[in-house]
């Protein structure tokens, strides 16, 4: 392991708002000017390297992961040493002058491979809690934090979650809302290290980020884990890679490569709904699991009901990823979060 | 590391957890918007065929009839397409897109420094929905590069202007 690197694992924050007129929930957040939006970025201390949006959302590939713009949701998932957290007063502070309020809160990351080059407030999840307590306001009464641990010792799952109630949020507005989503976080180390090379561009290509991004995403195979998909990508110089995926109009996948041998780390995220096809997410981590052949990774299912985590261990068993552990744990208003964990086979 | 739990434990969740967008656009329909920026969508989930526009019912505005005002700015677009002496880049956007929003200073840039190779023309989604519709913009900046008042690349997403100057160059280059 090396002593210093590029820290993969990321700080993903997540925040819902509610407002009480319908013409400005209608775009809510989306109506946020782009220099608003690059003001609380500054905070965090990333810029938009890319960006695409459609009908539901806006999707930004930034210099440091990812943000994805909603009418009432928005997340920011920021790796290196970037200060994520410091982005929640301007937010709030945009979203009051929009008519939004927020009404809840979800902070999540792994474990850092370098937690001490981590600034304030993430040089530890107890501080990061002090700092959410002081941040999020009153109204968000519901909160808890927890540390979800595993039989893998980097790998662990930090959850701080706070709420206006206790259940689903949607509940109280929307209770007819035909659908249930879960949002599956993947983080992997040890990365193969022949597959790894492809996130590696050749010197003096003279491409663009653009241009060898797309590359990439083809010789990766990356663009086979959701065919169809609209994809955002971008190669970093002189290695690592950024995607963003529009999939189905309203939903995201996005993966994050960091490929240096020593501290590699591959992150996928994507949504789903527990009425899809059994196969679907099964199929994707698969293919997640062929791009890049972690020799370690750990799940994390966020979800409201209770099916979808089972099938991540029977998705990765036959792929050789055995399950060493699996932690579940309840949190206002956001449901379960099922934290497994999985090792390659060694031969 | 043990962390203090504040709330009291949590109680049965009932079903969904995901955002406002099914309820605020069947809200939206029963609402009237001057400057409408929503699409109505039936709440179920549909393919997205395109990202425009007000229509003045709830109606599934993929049917928007073609009135006379609106056959005159198209034919003014195959106009200046068929007529212009150089490539036309043409993008599409909205003015309530983010992405379009961070392209807005690079496009001018763009189209400064390529004066000579290629027109930039800018088309708002929502006030040309026919020409959106015709060209089946979905993402959005979607853009696409004219030749012969053909369509002949298209690309979206934002990028910046030495991305967008490298694309339309090799664009052209090597095609011709």
């Amino acid at each position: 392991m090396a002593v210093s690197g590029f820290e993969g694992f990321e700080k993903r924050l997540e925040l819902h708002f509610f407002g009480d007129d319908p013409a400005v929930i209608d775009m809510g957040l989306r109506q946020l000017e782009f220099e608003s939006l690059e003001q609380v970025l500054h905070a965090v201390q990333c810029t938009v390297v890319s960006a695409v949006g459609n009908h539901y959302f806006d999707a930004y590939v930034l210099s440091e992961s990812s943000l994805f713009v909603y009418p009432t949701k928005i997340i920011i998932k920021t790796c290196g040493t970037t200060q994520l957290l410091k982005s929640i007063r301007p937010l709030l502070h945009y979203a009051h002058h929009l008519g939004l309020t927020l009404c809840s809160c979800r902070y999540t990351r792994g474990s850092f491979i370098f937690p001490k080059a981590q600034p304030f407030p993430h040089t530890s999840f107890k501080e990061e809690v002090i700092y959410l307590e002081e941040t999020l306001p009153s109204n968000l009464c519901y909160r808890k934090a927890s540390v979800m641990p595993s039989k893998v010792p980097s790998h662990s799952w930090h959850v701080f979650t706070a709420s206006n109630t206790n259940e689903a949020h949607m509940a109280l507005t929307h209770p007819h809302i035909p659908d249930v989503l879960y949002t599956l976080e993947i983080c992997m180390t040890e990365l193969d290290r022949v597959l790894a090379r492809k996130f590696f561009r050749r010197p003096n290509d003279n491409k663009t980020g653009d241009t060898a991004g797309k590359e990439m995403t083809e010789i990766t195979g990356i663009n086979d884990i959701n065919p169809g998909a609209l994809i955002c990508d971008f190669a970093f110089d002189p290695c690592g890679y950024s995607m963003n995926g529009i999939i189905d109009g309203d939903r995201y996948s996005t993966i994050h490569v960091t490929p240096e041998d020593g501290y590699s780390y591959a992150s996928f995220e994507c949504v789903g709904s527990i009425y899809d096809d059994h196969d679907d997410v099964v199929n994707v981590l698969k293919k997640v699991v062929q791009v890049f052949r972690p020799a370690t990774m750990s799940v994390s299912t966020t979800c409201a009901s209770h099916e979808v985590w089972t099938r991540v261990a029977s998705a990765l068993e036959p792929l050789g990823l055995k399950c060493r552990s699996c932690a579940m744990d309840e949190f206002p208003a956001v449901g379960s979060v099922v934290f497994q964990a999985f090792t390659a086979r060694r031969k | 590391m043990a962390v203090s739990v504040w709330a009291s434990s949590s109680s049965t969740i009932p079903s969904s957890k995901y955002n406002n967008l099914f309820a605020a656009a069947a809200a939206a329909s029963s609402s009237s918007f001057s400057n409408s920026s929503s699409l109505k969508f039936p709440l179920q989930r549909l393919p997205i065929t395109w990202v425009c526009s007000p229509s003045p019912s709830p109606s599934r505005p993929r049917l928007l009839p073609l009135v006379k005002a609106k056959k005159q700015t198209f034919s003014s677009f195959d106009d200046l397409l068929t007529n212009s002496d150089k490539p036309v880049l043409v993008d599409f956007y909205a003015t309530w897109c983010g992405p379009c929003q961070f392209m807005a200073p690079i496009l001018n840039e763009v189209s400064t420094q390529l004066r000579d190779t290629i027109q930039v023309v800018k088309i708002d989604t929502e006030k040309y929905p026919s020409i959106a519709n015709k060209y089946k913009i979905e993402a959005l900046p979607t853009f696409i590069i004219f030749k012969d008042g053909e369509p002949y690349d298209r690309f979206e997403g934002a990028l910046s202007a030495d991305q967008l100057i490298q694309r339309i160059e090799n664009s052209l280059k090597v095609k011709q």
